[in-house]
């Protein structure tokens, strides 16, 4: 085989890979360039609905405590309450239980309604049982070290007229890839004097989840 | 004379093969199965932050792993005794799993062309019910049942979603995953949903009997017994009292001034995938041929019993759950559909191979080459998960314990004694403590990696 040859071969060859390599260079660029999209942030207003997971959100936690917080202050127990004794009832709130398939923050729901409740400005409002621990303690504390004029007396806590309690449920239905997803949250009024239910207030959730099929 | 020359090439090109071949058999090119074991040697020496450390090093970036990631990590961290952080990882795992469930195009193409393990792990089935399980007790260990309930609805939700996938003979296995819900269930006095868990784990168990050595649990048979009396199902408890032969038990009632210490045992590591691999020639052509498959390895029984003694109180822990045949059985169900495409994948390679090499004989050799040295089983698993799960619900009245567990080691006859003091116990309230114990045996693995390579073959592919 003549030296001529061998290098024609070789130069054939070359010429072969360096286009396998181009292209190769070329899809992986591509690829890159696919893929390489940067994070975008946009800010969006709070009270905007913005559903992605199908699962229990802010907005969902904003609808129910509204809405509820306003059907309560609207029945008659308020107004019989402070005809009867003269002054606004005192509530507190209390375990609100997520029984849901979600693990769902319950305290910015509590958070909620709590907002609600206090600005209506038609009852009191009560610091709830981990809050009053903490008062406790600045109290017992200031009874040390602060002076005789403003220190706060232990033993004059005012006692809530009502507790608020309640649950978050949930049913799901299922089908291939659709699925309904049913919330339901019952909240119940209780008088603290005598266990009677003073309101009870419910709020059902629906909605409709597809799943995608196919991804890339 | 060119002819010549591409023959002397052609069989440079072969010899460089076979010594790639070699040298890729030699490093037993397990894939993730050889990667994880670096991870597994920390296990075994309790240094979970350096196998931490090991297991984000290897597969913390890969997109494709990133469930596979996530269990792992899950688990480590748990065995760390850091169960928030554990929860955090496994409820990535289970989104991802849930994202992954529509079908890509992209990969379903790359497995046909390239291997299956370009595709993104998923999980089998039995990692999706054992995931919700971790979770609960990663909860309960915390001491918030509320969210170990809402793991537990989930678990029910995921198993109904799975029945409608499979069909009838293929159900998934629940019955550990449904006597967990029980016992949570009836940790919250919510006698009827746990009595309902309680019997579908007795169903399921029933079922296990046939496929693997598990019988049902004794405490289960209790509960059972217990929760019948208490919703008055007359006929169910005669029934149940007749079949399990026990006619003493201890009714919520007596419990309720007592406490449960409930002990979950988790043993050795589960079963590693190895690559079985043949190779060969085919004659007219003179092009390589390889198939490479998934088989499971089965690691040294880690522990043949666990027995536990508290103040004046001795037993044994129950074995509720082996994974060990769980995931045997799963690869089983899926290696027709495995072989198929590793099938179709080599009729694919083979005429690419045909032909690029028409255009240029080197270049067909090179395609060849690629192709050969991709074939790959996908040995991807939930490594970290036990080998076996054993289970002891001892009642106790309010109090401080010291707990023992004494574990009968199978591999070298060397007890080895677990202590645990200051076990608390209020009346009425379960206390979950969770173990994973990892002995050395785990990393001895036998007959791994198989790589035959035949050179004469006297079949050949058209």
């Amino acid at each position: 085989m003549s030296e001529r040859r061998v290098f024609q071969l070789q130069q054939h060859h070359t010429k072969y890979i360096g286009k396998l390599l181009f292209q190769l260079i070329i899809i992986s660029l591509a690829v890159v360039v696919l893929s390489a999209c940067s994070k975008k942030v946009t800010r969006i207003d709070t009270g905007e609905v913005k559903d992605l997971s199908g699962e229990w959100n802010d907005t969902d936690s904003q609808l129910v405590s509204k809405e509820m917080i306003g059907d309560v202050l609207s029945r008659p127990w308020l107004q019989d309450f402070v005809s009867k004794n003269n002054k606004k009832p005192a509530v507190i709130v209390g375990e609100i239980r997520n029984l849901s398939h979600e693990h769902i923050a319950v305290g910015t729901f509590v958070g909620d309604m709590e907002r609600e409740l206090i600005n209506s400005g038609r009852v009191d409002f009560v610091a709830s049982k981990t809050e009053r621990k903490d008062v406790r303690e600045e109290r017992e504390d200031q009874d040390l070290h602060a002076s005789e004029a403003t220190r706060k007396a232990a033993g004059q806590e005012y006692g809530a007229d009502y507790m608020l309690k309640g649950t978050i449920n949930s049913i799901i239905d299922s089908e291939g890839d659709e699925q309904v997803k049913f919330y339901q949250v019952d909240l119940t009024l209780i008088s603290m004097a005598d266990n009677r239910k003073a309101w009870v207030g419910q709020k059902k959730i629906k909605k409709f989840i597809e799943n995608n099929k196919l991804r890339m | 004379m060119e002819h010549e020359y591409y023959q002397v090439t052609s069989r440079r090109y072969f010899r460089g093969i076979s010594f790639l071949l070699l040298v890729l058999s030699l490093y037993g090119c397990g894939g993730y199965s050889a990667n994880i074991r670096n991870v597994e040697q920390h296990l075994v020496t309790q240094n979970y932050q350096v196998a931490l450390a090991t297991l984000d090093k290897l597969y913390a970036d890969s997109d494709r792993d990133a469930v596979l990631y996530n269990l792992n990590k899950g688990m480590l961290l748990r065995m760390n005794r850091d169960y928030s952080a554990s929860n955090d990882a496994f409820e990535a795992a289970k989104r991802l799993m849930e994202s992954l469930e529509a079908i890509s195009i992209t990969e379903q193409t790359g497995s046909l062309v390239v291997n299956d393990e370009v595709k993104s792990y998923e999980g089998e089935v039995f990692e999706k019910v054992l995931l919700h399980f971790y979770k609960i007790l990663n909860y309960l260990e915390l001491g918030k049942v509320y969210e170990a309930r809402v793991e537990v609805l989930q678990t029910d939700q995921r198993l109904k979603e799975i029945k409608q996938k499979l069909s009838r003979d293929e159900l998934p296995e629940e019955a550990w995953a449904r006597y967990m819900s029980g016992i949570v269930f009836e940790d919250l006095g919510e006698w009827s949903d746990a009595m309902i868990a309680y019997r579908k784990a007795y169903n399921s168990y029933n079922k296990y009997k046939g496929k693997y050595k598990l019988s049902i649990p004794y405490s289960l048979k209790v509960a059972l017994l217990r929760l019948a009396d208490r919703q008055g199902l007359h006929d169910e408890l005669e029934q149940y009292k007749q079949e399990f032969g026990i006619n003493e038990w201890e009714t919520i009632a007596e419990r309720q001034s007592k406490g449960e210490l409930i002990v979950v045992f988790n043993s050795g590591l589960a079963p590693l995938k190895k690559q079985n691999s043949a190779t060969a020639i085919v004659p007219s052509s003179g092009q390589l041929v390889r198939i490479s498959l998934p088989a499971y390895v089965k690691r040294p029984i880690a522990a043949s019993g666990i027995n536990f003694s508290i103040k004046d109180q001795q037993g044994q822990l129950e074995n509720v759950e082996i994974v060990d045949a769980l995931a045997v059985k799963a690869l089983d169900e899926k290696l027709p559909t495995i072989t198929a495409r590793a099938v179709a994948r080599q009729a694919i390679k083979y005429q690419a191979a045909k032909a690029a090499g028409e255009q240029n004989n080197s270049l067909g050799l090179l395609v060849n080459l690629a192709g050969t040295l991709l074939e790959q089983a996908d040995t991807r698993s939930w490594t970290t998960l036990p080998q076996a799960i054993y289970l002891a619900r001892i009642q106790l009245k309010p109090g401080t314990y010291n707990l023992s567990l004494k574990v009968i080691s199978s591999y070298d006859g060397k007890d080895k004694i677990i202590d645990i003091d200051g076990v608390r116990i209020k009346a009425g309230e379960n206390v979950y403590q969770s173990f994973h114990w990892i002995p050395s045996n785990v990393t001895t693995i036998p007959g791994t990696y198989q790589e035959h390579t035949r050179v004469n073959a006297t079949y050949e592919i058209r």
